[in-house]
């Protein structure tokens, strides 16, 4: 499927060509298309995977799988503009409204390729309406996340399957549906699941780091941050007074080793993994009971759980 | 549950060995959160994360 990517890539420079005209939106959307290609076209081989999965044959799929990832560069680059914490990216070192204007060019382009990748009629209704349900749902989610309001483990979970799990189903799905089948509820739900355990384990990654992407430094509220402030322990008090405003930024930066002990001491740690795993498991189940999946599965969790750059 | 099953099984040092050795105590989970607890005491336990699961 590696094989894929260039073919993808590809697409997603001559969409650029043929729509933009304006040299610098053409100029700074190379840069920011070569920055993701250097960190993964996943969802676009998901998109490959499911069309081939579901009987699709023939080319049309790589512009396909484009669209996808036009849609999630667009995101990303947004993502990043709202969180200002990733000062390497390509987009976050242009001009920020030259980033803002890509970004939202990107995500009509999206819509524009999506919706000339196949001549049947009947298949670009139904690609462009599930589109547009998931991508609906996936702003409604990153929303909720921007606000940082989570209360408690359910609505967290609700929010993360809306914000990442819908693009997930997005990119399956548009594979399924190219290849002229129907909305298939069992690849939603394994689409899902996936989703909820990458989000958990990127969960885990930013709980431990110690920069601007810190959960912890950046109070951000996720399934673990919350599972630390329900701690009922006196030595880790001070974790609550953070999140509280009672102990500044620049006192809780000296405690990185308290802060790392006690993920580990309290079994945050532990049970992000688990609860990753507990979706990755469930999706895997589901992964079994589809027959179409059979000779792709192999193909399909080297996808996933290949490491990225 | 599961969260209480794990401050549980961190807050002891016996029940942990228990649960790494494959007599966890635990009442109150269900199986598939049971064989995810599992998976992961096996990896901690073997220091070896078979389940190399990434995505950014």
């Amino acid at each position: 499927m590696k094989d894929s990517i260039p073919l993808i890539e590809q697409k997603m420079r001559e969409l650029v060509q043929q729509w933009f005209t304006a040299e610098p939106l053409v100029h700074f959307t190379e840069l920011f298309i070569a920055e993701k290609v250097r960190e993964s076209l996943k969802f676009g081989q998901m998109t490959i995977v499911h069309f081939r999965m579901f009987g699709g044959t023939g080319d049309h799929v790589h512009q396909a799988a484009a669209a996808v990832e036009l849609f999630i560069l667009a995101s990303d680059i947004l993502d990043d503009l709202q969180d200002q914490d990733a000062p390497a990216k390509a987009w976050m070192k242009a001009p920020q409204a030259v980033s803002i204007h890509v970004a939202s060019s990107l995500l009509t382009l999206s819509q524009q390729a999506m919706l000339d990748c196949s001549m049947d009629n009947d298949i670009r209704v139904a690609l462009m309406e599930m589109m547009n349900r998931q991508l609906l749902l996936a702003a409604n989610g990153q929303m909720n996340d921007i606000m940082n309001e989570i209360t408690d483990e359910s609505t967290y979970l609700e929010m993360v399957k809306q914000k990442s799990a819908a693009l997930l189903v997005f990119a399956c799905m548009t594979g399924v549906m190219l290849a002229g089948q129907p909305w298939n509820q069992t690849v939603a739900e394994y689409a899902i699941e996936v989703g909820v355990a990458a989000q958990l384990q990127n969960d885990l990654q930013d709980l431990l780091r110690w920069d601007d992407k810190s959960d912890f430094l950046q109070r951000k509220l996720t399934l673990l941050t919350l599972y630390l402030l329900e701690g009922e322990a006196e030595e880790d008090r001070w974790i609550n007074d953070y999140f509280q405003g009672r102990l500044s930024l620049e006192e809780a930066m000296l405690s990185r080793e308290r802060f790392q002990e006690a993920c580990e001491r309290t079994g945050a740690i532990l049970y992000g993994s688990v609860m990753s795993r507990l979706h990755y498991n469930r999706f895997e189940e589901l992964l079994g009971t589809i027959q179409e999946a059979s000779p792709w599965k192999a193909t399909f969790l080297q996808i996933i759980n290949e490491e990225i750059a | 549950m599961l969260k209480e099953t794990i401050r549980q099984l961190v807050s002891g040092t016996e029940k942990m060995s228990m649960a790494m050795g494959g007599q966890p105590q635990l009442a109150g989970i269900s199986a598939a959160e049971q064989k995810a607890l599992l998976g992961e005491l096996n990896n901690k336990n073997e220091k070896n994360s078979g389940y190399a699961f990434l995505w950014n």
